[in-house]
């Protein structure tokens, strides 16, 4: 049965509209993320959907469906998974009652592009992990393919909260000392994330890498990358609008929380 | 075996032209949202918010006078808080919208205690600020 080639075509886009409703029905039923498809500045937006293809044609590859073995295939999952991901935000979204047929162009079409990327994110990791045939991306963990890895798993888990009004709410409520003893506290638990991982990785990586390269080479790497992508989507999400340079570096830390949680598990589970 | 092995290939062949028509599909429908955002985005304009209102209807029940007001943003940018206010006579209404999308339509109701005619019903939009 399974060896049928529509079967097979038709689970795994069931597996990417899957993928795409558990990534992106959190922001789906965000307040803030309809009303910034109108609020958005244009150009940023433009940006955000330009910044994630290369991203998504990174992941194709790393743990790509069906063991791609070319761009043309990679390409063609980055499509189809962003094909899934505008189907689900538009399905989604419809269904809510957020957007209705009589809404302006513009208003309607911002609001589907910016859940499609979160939409788009999820199809894809979805269709790779469910149908992954062993592990396939083994042999060349690079570090850039690591920088990759966590990237996606930073806005997995900080993309749900950074349009939300509580980053500012809780940059807010924080004093400086907050702030500053939540980076170590962030490091910790990445580390820990980190550390975990080389026990399931133990031949690979546990006989070549001390407990301070480790730290150094991923946990503290992993936390820049995961800084600046949740002071990418904040910026993006017009979350700095009239910040001051130290509310700026405030916000970013408090996202980078689980940016960087994000960005340590992914480590493990892709 | 030969026949089955063959008839495997087509099913190979049938669904990836299948797959690669889903995929030029997603693609066709990305260029088409990427494309209108981008000429949206070079053809921004930096002009402010404009409203125009105007009451739709007006309808009475228990002794209030319920107006539904129309309200419209023309201008190419969008508007938060925006605050309609009615005056008649010796009353005063008003109501705030969360947003007022670019070139869009919205409605807000005022409700008064005093007989509404259209023709004493001074509507404004009172203030609004960036979102």
């Amino acid at each position: 049965m399974a060896d049928r080639p529509e079967l097979r075509l038709a689970i795994s886009i069931s597996r990417a509209f899957g993928g795409a409703l558990i990534f992106s029905l959190p922001v789906l039923m965000t307040m803030e993320m309809w009303d910034l498809g109108f609020v958005i500045d244009r150009m940023r937006l433009v940006l955000l959907l330009g910044a994630s293809f290369p991203l998504l044609m990174f992941l194709s590859h790393y743990s790509g469906f069906e063991s791609t073995w070319g761009w043309q295939e990679d390409l063609r999952d980055v499509a189809i998974a962003y094909g899934v991901g505008i189907a689900t935000a538009t399905g989604a979204l419809l269904a809510l009652g957020v957007l209705h047929l009589d809404m302006n162009p513009s208003e309607f079409i911002g609001k589907i592009a910016i859940q499609a990327i979160p939409g788009a994110l999820g199809a894809l990791l979805a269709r790779s992990q469910f149908g992954k045939d062993g592990k396939d991306s083994e042999e060349d963990d690079t570090l850039l393919s690591e920088l990759g890895v966590m990237a996606a798993g930073a806005l997995f888990l900080s993309l749900n909260v950074a349009p939300t009004e509580e980053m500012g709410l809780i940059a807010y409520k924080m004093t400086a000392f907050h702030t500053a003893l939540l980076v170590p506290i962030t490091l910790v638990i990445m580390h820990g994330f980190v550390y975990a991982s080389e026990f399931t990785e133990k031949d690979r990586l546990h006989d070549r890498l001390s407990g301070w390269s480790a730290f150094f080479k991923f946990t503290v790497t992993g936390y820049a990358l995961s800084l600046l992508i949740a002071a990418y989507l904040l910026w993006t999400f017009n979350q700095f609008e009239g910040l001051s340079f130290d509310q700026v570096i405030r916000v970013s830390i408090v996202l980078g929380l689980p940016a960087s949680i994000g960005a340590a598990a992914a480590r493990i589970i892709l | 075996m030969n026949d089955t092995s063959g008839a495997k290939k087509q099913a190979d062949r049938r669904s990836g032209v299948l797959e690669w028509s889903i995929a030029a599909a997603s693609g066709l429908a990305v260029a088409v949202l990427f494309g209108f955002l981008l000429f949206e985005a070079l053809t921004a304009s930096d002009a402010p918010p404009t409203f125009t209102t105007h009451p739709a209807f007006i309808r009475e029940a228990g002794g209030l006078y319920y107006v539904t007001v129309t309200v419209n943003n023309d201008g190419p940018k969008a508007a938060a808080d925006v605050t309609v206010t009615g005056d008649l006579q010796q009353q005063t209404a008003s109501a705030t919208l969360d947003y007022a999308p670019a070139n869009s339509q919205s409605e807000v109701t005022l409700v008064f205690s005093e007989a509404v005619e259209q023709e004493a019903l001074r509507l404004r939009v009172e203030s609004f600020r960036e979102p």
